[in-house]
């Protein structure tokens, strides 16, 4: 087992407990600080608390009795803190705390902590300064008013002299929404810790009725960052969103560990994460269950895509459990910017309805480019289709169009989107429902690779059918091997598959297929 | 230039709002008829006031012709309010 400390703030740090487990350890360890043990864990990514400013604490990872590894970690300093308290918050639950909480956080000075001891804390929409902790302690709550006359409007567009300014945004594209529970705008160098609770009280206001319609503007979400760098979220639980839960935009540096993420399953659009338009993005041992996609890597619509070309990139995902989404690891639809080298290793993905969903269509433009998709050491268990790329997805008014749904190859032209190399290593998927994977290019530009090696499959004996591409003609199916339509070439190298019906592998139209080990 | 309810109701509708929903071909239209006289820029500030934000590429070519448009013209009063309501317009450089 080999300890290491993925980052450290003031009063926390988090630690990495790698024994070759992925969101769970092989085996439970004590962890011992100081020569105090503080605590069991089985949990791969893990945090301490209650930590004291720069200091020095000794960390020893123990197996039983035995001593596995140790470090020394270094806390950072931090000049003060300000107790929310002492600001006017009530944590009761009824008073409105907002004045008190923001107030605290503009009064920080650089490289200082804003408390949030236990309590409940009603609040309308924060927002964030540059250099700064917000730390929520244990009991501590932020609870999201339901009441949408509270919420401030970030305009999507504002007109200056020579151009535009961008504030919010919309499923891809830049449309007054209205301003999350968190929202940093343009700040840099900022923590959130936890382990205290965002909740955005989506399932007791009506941000889930009738949610395709804008109301004023367009649903908040619980963390909103655009244009922000250098930003650490760690241990805090997010819960019950109005629309997407964690949405980073246009940002950089930013590290996601050790949280929980949860909506109920039928709630609307409760994505847990969705990166768009960013890069250098690690997120690491993260707990999803959601009503929408666990992770959904984004580059907007064709209007962002084509004028700024932002693409999301650099992003890391790993011991992460996700659990009942629509998808385990989704790209798109929004993905005009392009979307490239994401990698998803040593994860769980259980009971979603799809471990890798790649969602793509014409009209998403040429810089719609999805390349260098990786899954590494990923566990799939009760996924109805571990592996689904589909470039017809019928998203949007005009997705059922014969233009984004033809099967006759159109002129490849400035709206054509492509999909690059998908690889899939070391993953074991048992009790499959639909298929082993379904992948549907377009015909005038096909997926440009497929590797899939050292592999398992095997099927659930009581699945039922279920579609696993969301686009014209695709019919629900049942213990099917791997299907591909459309692609250059597709590798498959010692994979296994158990309980499949029919082929392993039905391929229309692929140019090149390669096997090596097991057919 | 169509009356804007003739306009409208030709259009294809946004299944999940009901909302009109701009296409290319609505924007060709607008862009045929520049430059826009007032009846014309009331028609066009009137589509963008009453359609689906969705398809957001061709709703945002028909507030940058407005923008570019209305610049060639003296707006009647309605108009520049409807243009500022909908944050098109800068009321500082408009109003008074």
């Amino acid at each position: 087992m080999e300890l290491s400390c993925l980052l450290t703030t003031s009063r926390s740090a988090v630690l990495k407990l790698f024994d070759g487990g992925k969101y769970h350890t092989l085996k439970p360890y004590r962890v011992v600080v100081n020569g105090e043990p503080i605590m069991e864990t089985n949990r791969t990514v893990t945090s301490l608390y209650g930590l004291r400013p720069d200091r020095e604490y000794q960390v020893a990872i123990l197996e039983g009795n035995a001593q596995v590894d140790a470090l020394v970690i270094h806390t950072q300093p931090e000049p003060v803190f300000l107790n929310v308290r002492r600001f006017g918050a009530a944590g009761d639950g009824v008073h409105d705390d907002t004045a008190a909480i923001q107030a605290a956080i503009n009064c920080c000075p650089a490289g200082g902590r804003v408390r949030i001891p236990a309590g409940d804390y009603l609040i309308a929409p924060l927002f964030l300064k540059s250099h700064i902790t917000i730390e929520l302690q244990k009991g501590a709550r932020l609870v999201l008013t339901t009441d949408r006359s509270r919420f401030p409007i970030l305009p999507g567009v504002t007109f200056t002299q020579d151009g535009e300014y961008l504030l919010g945004t919309w499923e891809g594209n830049p449309l007054d929404c209205f301003a999350s529970a968190i929202t940093g705008i343009d700040v840099e160098d900022v923590r959130i810790v936890g382990p205290g609770v965002v909740d955005g009280q989506g399932d007791k206001g009506d941000w889930w009725v009738n949610p395709k319609i804008r109301r004023g503007a367009w649903r908040p979400r619980l963390l909103f960052l655009n244009r922000c760098k250098n930003v650490t979220v760690h241990g805090v639980r997010f819960m019950n969103s109005p629309s997407w839960q964690l949405h980073p935009y246009n940002s950089e540096n930013l590290t996601f560990a050790d949280l929980k993420i949860t909506a109920p399953a039928n709630s609307p659009n409760t994505d847990g994460f969705d990166p768009e338009s960013c890069k250098h993005v690690a997120l690491t041992g993260v707990h999803f269950s959601v009503g929408d996609d666990c992770i959904a890597v984004k580059s907007g619509k064709i209007y962002m895509g084509q004028k700024y070309h932002v693409p999301c990139e650099d992003v890391d995902i790993s011991h992460c459990l996700m659990e009942r989404g629509h998808g385990g690891l989704t790209t798109g639809s929004e993905c005009a910017g392009g979307i490239i080298d994401v990698r998803v290793r040593y994860c769980v993905m259980r009971d979603t309805d799809r471990g890798l969903r790649v969602k793509n269509r014409r009209g998403r433009g040429q810089n719609a480019v999805t390349d260098r998709i990786l899954f590494d050491h990923v566990d799939m268990e009760r996924v109805g289709a571990p592996f689904v790329v589909n470039c017809l997805y019928f998203c949007d008014p005009d997705g059922h169009s014969e233009y984004v749904q033809s099967r006759e190859p159109l002129p490849v032209d400035e709206r054509t989107p492509r999909i690059g190399q998908i690889t899939f290593r070391h993953v074991n998927a048992q009790d499959c429902g639909a298929c082993a994977g379904y992948f549907l290019g377009l015909p005038e530009q096909p997926i440009e690779s497929i590797l899939v090696e050292d592999s398992a499959f095997t099927y659930a004996p009581d699945a039922k059918p279920f579609v696993p591409a969301l686009a014209d003609g695709v019919e629900a199916c049942l213990h099917q091997g791997l299907v591909v339509h459309y692609a250059d070439q597709i590798t498959l190298r010692n994979v296994s598959m158990t309980g499949q019906q029919g082929e392993k592998l039905v391929a229309v139209q692929v140019g090149n297929v390669l096997w090596e080990g097991e057919q | 230039m169509k009356e804007l309810q003739t306009i409208l109701s030709a259009l294809e509708k946004d299944p999940k709002t009901g909302l009109p929903l701009p296409d290319a071909q609505l924007v060709r239209l607008f862009q045929d008829a520049c430059p826009l006289d007032q009846a014309g820029l009331s028609t066009l500030i009137g589509c963008i006031e009453e359609c689906s934000e969705a398809i957001y590429e061709h709703y945002r070519v028909l507030i940058d012709l407005f923008r570019q448009e209305i610049r060639h013209i003296q707006p009647d009063e309605e108009t520049i309010l409807k243009g500022i309501a909908l944050g098109i317009l800068d009321d500082e450089e408009w109003e008074g």
